[in-house]
């Protein structure tokens, strides 16, 4: 027989306790990992936008908490594309609409230009691509299309107008496959920003050479202090959204920890003090207290390592179920996440050792004598 | 002060096993003496019973030769080392006693079988040996076609023979009994009694054993009395109350 045969024997003998002890830590493992996972999703599906089109450099203006609320004119691309070592300059305008009816919110419509890239990088799955002279026309994104259950030649209303769907279209990103697609100016026109865009999104030569990066970016910044060029990686990274949303997922990810903390210590407590006199038998017969020690840090580990199996289990779950759900299938991949799983299984551990250290330390110096006495 | 010598075919010349030199133990600010200045030899090979009355001080004196409590005076030597010098009480435990309790004590969770191996992970013996050593042991004690059973589906005469195989885990140099027969029938505790004689004359494994009971006392060599704290080598006198 083996110690950990000992702490098994000891954890089956109330299992209603070990299975709620279980679920509960299982439950804060789950919410740790689906929404540490989610929050890394959100800025992977974000960031793979960028990566994914070779972009080096994404340029804005200065200073807006919201990057839609200020804009650049379109006559900087001209000037940011004379720039030596810049490859490709790619202008967006962005904005975001509802469609209430279907629980659609926050939905993105760009603004392209006809020959923009990515009109034709987009798979194109059901009718056309936006041409020159396409007016009061729309692109739909595959999962916005059955979302709005829409087809070419169906209507939409956009901008309280009537816009014809055109083409439905897929992309490596799940941003885009969410969204809308419409020609720069006629977006312009709807947003009133004659003129205006986002942003725009820079390949240098060679590409990912951060001298060149670096060099082209200071050459941008110069052309306009109030334009800022940033890095593509830190710009996802310093997303206020992006912010904002980790940081919930971390508060939220020790409040969960704290619980599980309270419910293994509450758990192990209860064990340990109605085993009072099993330990003092223990000790009668020459266990020195590190082994009980031992033993009770194994019962806790045990019900810990089974709650993370469990919430790993349900965490990962979470991510895959959220993309089949209408508000949050363009936002979320579904993709593993080795941080949330690594967060899990953290949390799961800290519980473990939180919550067995007093009772393991409390029964394991009683002196013998003390614990045989008890009834 | 009671000094007792007692030696049961011992040489005079050979260290005892225990000797208990002047020991008190007391409680409540010593407002208890449970133990009041006794002295007691037990040599290799006795079979010493202790008779006393409910609160005489029996249960304390066994703690204390079991390195299970302290006294507050006085030494307790095992083969000549005095055991306020030994720093690893739990090993001298495990690896020199054995103990008998009256209401067994076998952790209900665990089998029979597994219930001897328990004192052996304080030993040198690996899984395997552990379990054969188990198996032996149950054998000796007449138990091992229950080695599967859980402590709840034994009879309580069975039970404290599988408490007698887990005090013989470590091969122990006396084994202190406490009521070994207080919660048994008069067969079972025959049965129980019988396997201690056969344990002493066979295996001369030392025998502390506490009793209320002068039949079980009679099994043993020598009988000491205890009241009162107090160590006597003879029985109080009819009516003569332990205060």
């Amino acid at each position: 027989m083996r110690l950990t045969q000992v702490a098994a024997r000891n954890l089956l003998r109330r299992p209603a306790r070990t299975i709620l002890t279980v679920v509960g830590i299982g439950i804060a493992v789950a919410v740790v990992v689906a929404l540490v996972g989610v929050a890394e999703s959100l800025e992977s599906s974000f960031l793979k936008l960028y990566v994914d089109q070779s972009v080096d450099l994404v340029v804005q203006r200065r200073g807006g908490t919201m990057q839609l609320s200020k804009g650049l004119t379109d006559k900087l691309g001209d000037q940011i594309r004379a720039i030596p070592g810049v490859r490709g300059v790619i202008g967006g305008l962005m904005d975001m609409v509802a469609f209430e009816e279907h629980g659609l919110f926050m939905v993105i419509v760009n603004g392209w230009e006809p020959d923009c890239p990515v009109l034709d990088r987009v798979k194109i799955l059901e009718g056309r691509r936006l041409q020159a002279d396409d007016r009061r026309h729309v692109m739909l994104g595959r999962v916005l299309a059955a979302q709005l259950n829409k087809h070419p030649g169906d209507k939409i209303e956009l901008y309280a107008q009537s816009f014809e769907v055109i083409g439905v279209f897929e992309s490596f990103s799940i941003y885009e496959n969410g969204a809308a697609f419409l020609l720069m100016d006629e977006l312009q026109r709807q947003m009133d920003r004659p003129g205006q865009l986002t942003g725009y999104v820079i390949q240098v030569e060679p590409h990912g050479e951060q001298r060149t990066i670096d060099r082209v970016g200071h050459d941008i910044e110069a052309l306009d202090p109030e334009v800022a060029a940033t890095p593509c990686f830190d710009f996802v990274h310093s997303l206020k959204q992006m912010k904002v949303t980790r940081t919930m997922a971390w508060v939220v990810s020790a409040i969960a920890a704290l619980l599980g903390a309270c419910g293994m210590l509450n758990t192990m407590a209860m064990s340990v003090f109605e085993r009072r006199r099993e330990f003092g038998i223990l000790r009668a017969v020459g266990w020195r207290p590190r082994r009980i020690v031992q033993l009770v840090l194994l019962e806790s580990l045990c019900l810990a390592a089974a709650g993370a199996c469990l919430g790993i289990s349900v965490g990962l779950t979470v991510p895959v179920l959220l993309t089949y759900w209408p508000p949050t299938a363009v936002l979320v991949q579904g993709d593993l996440s080795f941080s949330g799983v690594l967060a899990g299984i953290a949390l799961a551990l800290i519980t473990a050792v939180v919550g067995a250290v007093y009772p393991a330390y409390s029964c394991a110096t009683i002196p013998p004598v003390e614990a045989l006495r008890s009834a | 002060m009671n000094e007792l010598e007692i030696s049961l075919g011992s040489k005079a010349e050979e260290t005892p096993l225990i000797h208990v030199d002047h020991v008190s133990r007391h409680y409540d600010d010593g407002a208890v003496k449970a133990l009041d200045d006794v002295s007691l030899t037990v040599r290799r090979g006795d079979y010493l019973a202790i008779m006393g009355p409910s609160g005489s001080g029996k249960s304390t004196l066994l703690n204390l030769l079991g390195a299970l409590d302290r006294p507050d005076t006085g030494e307790i030597f095992f083969n000549g080392h005095g055991l306020s010098r030994c720093h690893d009480l739990d090993h001298f435990r495990a690896m020199t006693l054995g103990f008998v309790f009256q209401s067994f004590y076998l952790l209900p969770t665990l089998t029979a079988l597994e219930n001897v191996q328990i004192p052996m992970f304080e030993g040198p013996r690996g899984v395997r040996q552990r379990v054969e050593h188990a198996r032996g042991l149950l054998e000796l004690v007449g138990m091992s076609h229950r080695s599967q059973s859980l402590p709840m589906k034994l009879s309580v005469g069975e039970r404290q023979r599988v408490a007698i195989a887990r005090a013989l885990a470590n091969d122990p140099q006396l084994l202190l009994a406490d009521e070994p027969t207080g919660n048994l029938d008069s067969k079972s505790g025959a049965l129980v009694l019988d396997l201690f004689d056969c344990l002493h004359r066979e295996r001369g494994v030392t025998i502390v054993l506490i009793t209320h009971g002068a039949e079980v006392a009679a099994r043993a060599g020598r009988t000491v009395w205890i009241c009162d704290g107090h160590l006597s080598e003879s029985p109080p006198a009819r009516g003569q109350s332990c205060g």
